[in-house]
């Protein structure tokens, strides 16, 4: 009796105290991956920060590489600066880098967050823990972040189109967690170009004359603005895939092909349906394979 | 071709759980600011709930469009009974409720009639031609990084 109470007990207290080797149960993992990844939005609002950085297209060491200065200063401005080499730096202002930093909620509501037991490997000498966001839905990009374990900064980001192919690499190769020395907390007026955001909408856009009647699952429409030739577009987004539906008045034709033809195209992590439907051109773009976005183009239908 | 379903409201968001629970009400109400509940609130801002919405408006907008059923009598010829009584193996009940609810399922699921969307009558896959590089895709997708990054080589 007293033996089997003392096997109970230890037990219990085994399970309380959380073996070692034991993994956490996967809705807490989930959790710490979300609070991480919120951390890291956070963080990227309120650290003073200046390095340098490698924007990469495709795998790091293997795409063509631009180098930058990524500075976020004690103003709360984030800079990009680009020098050529020997001339002036070109600089540039954005209000978010990255764009699943925009709207946190819509991509945990489409993407699982899952976060590495272990610890990532050290970027720009900083320890990181490694982030992945995955769609439970086919066809959707993934997202790989290595995140400072001190300050939650991504310091590397690797986005993987609908194809599973490496499409982008952002990674830090230097980064101070410090104003730069010549601090650009106020540039001149025009030193910097203004990256405009995407989900800021133009004002008096005309109204779209078909509209989307159903978008894919978990996309929501973030921005409609005016397009050239008196167009009009949506942009619609799921926090990490997007796509748009632009419309012009149109005309069938040679390269446009006759009313009611949908031309698709693809290419690598991308795909366009264009035609004209109705005496509407119709160009839905995005990173989305061209079935979903063919589905789009068939869903529209005259705006009430 | 996506048509919203109640599969569509399997949705984390208790607010799409609570509008599946009151589709019919929310489907006949003149105006969705008569909804209880912060129901019209959400409603501007979910998509799938409005879609869904406006299908089941429409549904209830077909139906009421209908013409009534002529009204005949006859006399029914007279069938031999069932030991147990019933023409039917269920209670009368279970087989309208049934009959209901396969009515409304096939409803849900049905694609919005033609007239109704614009007219597709070919696909063509035009290969050798990558579609665009589109720059405000490129900032929702890869950020303002991969937007600067183009400018250098294309500006320059």
């Amino acid at each position: 009796m007293i033996r089997t109470a003392l096997a109970a007990g230890f037990l219990l207290l085994a399970a309380l105290s959380g073996a070692p080797g034991c993994s956490r149960p996967p809705d807490r993992q989930a959790d710490d991956a979300a609070a991480l990844l919120r951390r890291a939005v956070e963080a990227e609002r309120t650290c003073v920060y200046s390095g340098y950085k490698r924007t990469i297209h495709g795998r790091e060491g293997e795409g063509r590489a631009t180098r930058m200065k990524v500075s976020h200063t004690s103003a709360g401005r984030t800079l990009l600066e680009w020098d050529e080499g020997g001339g002036p730096a070109r600089r540039w202002e954005c209000s978010t880098r990255a764009p699943w930093m925009a709207d946190t909620d819509l991509v945990l509501g489409n993407y699982s967050a899952t976060l590495d037991a272990a610890d990532g490997p050290v970027i720009a000498w900083r320890d990181t823990r490694r982030l992945t966001l995955r769609s439970a839905r086919p066809g959707r990009p993934s997202l790989e972040l290595l995140v400072d374990k001190e300050t939650s900064i991504v310091l590397r980001e690797e986005i993987r189109d609908f194809d599973g192919r490496v499409w982008l690499t952002n990674v830090f190769d230097t980064i101070e967690y410090r104003s730069p020395p010549n601090a650009p907390d106020a540039p001149p007026d025009g030193a910097a170009e203004q990256l405009a955001d995407v989900r800021e909408a133009d004002a008096d856009v005309p109204a779209m004359p078909l509209s989307v009647t159903s978008a894919p699952e978990g996309f929501r429409r973030v921005s409609r603005s005016r397009a050239p030739r008196d167009g009009v577009r949506e942009d619609w987004t799921d926090g990490l895939a997007a796509f748009s539906v632009t419309l012009r008045p149109g005309e069938a034709g040679p390269s446009s092909g006759r009313d009611g033809e949908l031309q698709r195209r693809t290419c690598s992590g991308r795909a366009s349906v264009t035609g004209i439907l109705g005496g509407v051109e119709v160009v839905v773009l995005g990173n989305l394979p061209v079935s979903d976005l063919e589905a789009v183009a068939r869903s529209l239908a005259p705006a009430r | 071709m996506h048509v919203y379903t109640r599969d569509d409201m399997r949705h984390p968001d208790p607010a799409c759980a609570e509008l599946s629970d009151r589709l019919d009400a929310a489907a006949t109400v003149r105006s969705v600011d008569e909804l209880a509940g912060g129901l019209e609130r959400h409603l501007a801002g979910c998509q799938a709930c409005a879609g869904l919405v406006e299908r089941q408006r429409g549904l209830v907008r077909l139906l009421s469009s209908a013409p009534e059923a002529p009204q005949a009598t006859f006399d029914p010829p007279s069938l031999p009974r069932r030991a147990g009584g019933r023409l039917l193996p269920l209670p009368a009940w279970l087989a309208a409720a049934a009959a209901a609810a396969v009515f409304v399922v096939a409803g849900l699921r049905l694609p919005m009639g033609p007239a109704e969307r614009v007219r597709v009558d070919r696909v063509v896959d035009v290969a050798g031609a990558p579609p665009p590089v589109d720059e405000r895709l490129l900032a929702l997708t890869a950020g303002s990084e991969a937007v600067a990054m183009r400018r250098p080589t294309e500006l320059r």
